[in-house]
């Protein structure tokens, strides 16, 4: 090897130190300038325009709460909040108390276990409006279900099915999602369970501890943190959801995401800027919840010793 | 205190017999070692006796009753496993005290006994911090401590040491023989170290390929073994071929290429049979050549290891291996006279 000149060497060295500092922001700048434009961009014009800012329809008000308060004073609105809420989270609590039972049967030795391992995944592979059309095939009023128990004589005619669907009761919008994200939480669920393996439960077994204990105690805390992130993902899903609310709920008043849609549909431009005051809520809204209960969490598992 | 007993078991996994036709008897209080090389069914074994494994033939019996149909929490058993297995989300203290949580035992009690076993195993003051915060040796303890806190009726323990270093071993070894005697709990232990099994055992069963191939106590199994696998198995050991001769209440006679041996009487020397002895190394003396009590040999090899010397020896095409703790020392090339006691010969009873 040459000699190099000590100045040479040294503008080598710093070209070196230059390119290892620069290699990380480099190679995630195709992600970031992408978020940035579509995700902070477009959540910036929402904002603004949730504030008055919308010269695009002719409206330069900024800065005024109007939008908000008449957002707030709509009949209603709460009760929308509400929905929102309990679609949101009623099937983010079956739906998981439902896959960690499908998710521990599976690791189980059974016959046609295969076959279900297939099987359950389906749904992850098909759109929610079909879902949305099975939902109304199955449990409408004229639908293979209310036609088969006429037929069994158990209701006088198809008109006396229960409302399952179109209610603000949303049989029919929390089966869609149960029918897809069942499938998606124990996918989850079962890959934590196989990363985790057996040896911790068949330590709990043969210190005397059964089964719904060993569960209780040695399973669930250390499969938490798939449990955690599911619900995140299904809940935030929910919570945002739009096309399900709109088909299946039961009308005025829907969700808040339905709403948004209804307000930004109006003739009248200047409602959109109401429908994105109601965009920016839901955001608020939701990462509050999501933030108290990732804080909860946190909390939980420093109490247990994580850091 | 419990006896176990071991009838014909066995396990199939699709075509593989893990475990075959397997006798075993433990008695109350005593530790068995089983002993044998990777895949040979350890613990397989060990799983079937605890329930996490059923056999797919033979039966398991606690003082003489079947715990086939009994689940492995019913069983109490205490298992320690070859990879610890500690309960990662919980302190030392909530380890050690689960299968007394799990028992519904009140928490004035539990915290009596934590800080006993802790004592015993020599953790005290750890039982806030976790399994992470420990190093292996001290979560093997804990482990230990886990299983002997519901004073079990059988201890059941998994190449306990195999992922600990050479010291703590020995440290570790010296602490579970102390402990077993102590508390007097009937122990089955895992491993694949002859060393091991001998300073722990009470008495080892040696296992082959699922198959128990002998049983006995270290000193029959390290000085009478049954075959030469298990010969070959317990350590470095010299192989003489022979033909028996004058098989006789005084023992008999190997005769050999390199001479006429004498061994001592037992029951499986037939006279005229061909046969292979073990000689232990350390059981063969090296004389002067002008002593004519022993074979003639030659010195091919001197190396020391600490203490002792290790010679390879030719007698004609034979080369033996030899200890020698003497302070006498021969050199390379020298003639020598080699001796071996008729009760250190063994002649194998199987080939
Ligand atoms: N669940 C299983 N399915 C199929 N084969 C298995 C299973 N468990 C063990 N075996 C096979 O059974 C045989 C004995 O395995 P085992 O784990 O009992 O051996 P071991 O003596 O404990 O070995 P090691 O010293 O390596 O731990 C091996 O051939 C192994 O591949
Ligand atoms: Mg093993």
């Amino acid at each position: 090897m040459a000699i190099a000149s000590p100045t040479r060497n040294r503008g080598h060295a710093r070209w070196a130190t230059w390119r290892r500092r620069a290699y990380v922001p480099v190679m995630l700048a195709p992600v970031v300038l992408t978020l940035g434009v579509l995700f902070f961009g477009s959540l910036l014009v929402a904002l603004l325009q949730s504030f008055g800012h919308a010269p695009i329809y002719g409206i330069t008000e900024f800065p005024t709460l109007k939008h908000y308060r008449s957002l707030f004073a709509l009949p209603g609105f709460w009760a929308s909040v509400g929905l929102t809420f309990y679609y949101a989270i009623v099937p983010t609590i079956v739906g998981t108390i439902a896959s960690l039972y499908l998710a521990l049967t599976l690791r189980r030795r059974f016959r046609g276990r295969r076959f279900v391992q297939f099987v359950y995944k389906l749904p992850l592979m098909i759109p929610y409006l079909v879902g949305v059309a099975l939902t109304i095939v199955l449990f409408g009023n004229g639908g293979i279900a209310a036609r088969t128990l006429f037929a069994l004589g158990v209701i006088d005619s198809t008109g006396d099915f229960p409302r399952l669907i179109y209610s603000h009761a949303g049989w029919g919008v929390m089966f869609v999602y149960l029918w897809k994200q069942i499938p998606f939480t124990t996918l989850i669920l079962y890959s934590v369970l196989m990363g985790l393996g057996k040896e911790s439960e068949e330590a709990a077994v043969t210190l005397g501890a059964g089964r719904w204990q060993t569960f209780w105690h040695v399973t669930l805390p250390q499969i938490m943190p798939g449990v955690v992130s599911a619900t995140i993902i299904v809940f935030a899903f929910n919570f945002g959801s739009f096309e399900v609310p709109f088909i299946l709920g039961g009308g005025f008043p829907n969700t808040l995401p339905v709403e948004a849609w209804r307000a930004f549909d109006d003739a009248d431009y200047s409602k959109r800027l109401r429908a994105m005051a109601i965009v920016m809520f839901i955001g608020v809204l939701s990462s509050a919840v999501l933030i108290t209960y990732l804080a909860a969490y946190r909390r939980f598992e420093r109490l247990r010793g994580r850091q | 205190m419990t006896r176990l007993r071991l009838d014909g078991l066995g396990k199939r996994f699709g075509d593989v017999d893990a475990v075959k036709d397997l006798d075993l008897d433990v008695a109350e209080g005593s530790l068995v070692a089983l002993l044998g090389p990777s895949g040979c069914g350890k613990t397989t074994t060990l799983r079937m006796i605890a329930g996490l494994e059923s056999p797919t033939e033979g039966d398991i019996l606690f003082d003489e009753e079947s715990v086939l149909a009994t689940p492995p929490e019913k069983r109490g058993i205490g298992m320690v496993f070859q990879r610890y297995v500690l309960f990662p989300h919980m302190s030392v203290a909530k380890n050690v005290s689960f299968g007394l949580r799990m028992r519904g035992v009140d928490r004035a009690e539990i915290d009596r006994r934590v800080a006993e076993v802790l004592e015993v195993v020599q953790l005290t003051g750890f039982g806030q911090r976790f399994p992470s915060q420990l190093s292996g040796g001290q979560q093997q303890r804990v482990a230990i401590a886990r299983t002997v806190i519901t004073e079990p009726r059988l201890m059941l323990m998994d190449e306990p040491l195999s992922n600990l270093d050479a010291k703590l071993r020995e440290e570790m070894r010296a602490f579970i023989t102390r402990l077993q005697r102590q508390l007097g709990i009937t122990t089955v232990f895992v491993t694949h170290d002859q060393v091991e099994a001998i300073e722990l055992a009470d008495r080892i069963g040696v296992m082959f390929d699922g198959e128990l191939v002998q049983v006995g106590t270290p000193e029959e199994i390290f000085n009478r073994p049954r075959t030469l696998r298990v010969a070959d198995f317990m350590g470095t050991t010299n192989l003489i071929r022979g033909r028996l001769a004058d098989v006789g209440a005084a023992g008999a006679t190997l005769v050999t290429d390199v001479g006429a041996i004498r061994v001592a009487p037992a029951d499986h020397l037939r006279t005229g049979a061909e046969a292979t002895a073990t000689v232990r190394p350390e059981h063969i003396d090296l004389l002067p050549r002008d002593d004519a009590t022993g074979l003639p040999g030659r010195i091919v090899e001197s190396v020391y290891y600490g203490g002792t010397l290790a010679y390879r020896v030719a007698l004609g095409d034979l080369v033996l291996q030899v200890r020698d703790r003497s302070t006498r020392r021969f050199g390379d090339g020298e003639e020598v006279s080699v001796r071996i006691a008729p009760h250190h010969v063994w002649v194998f009873p199987e080939a």
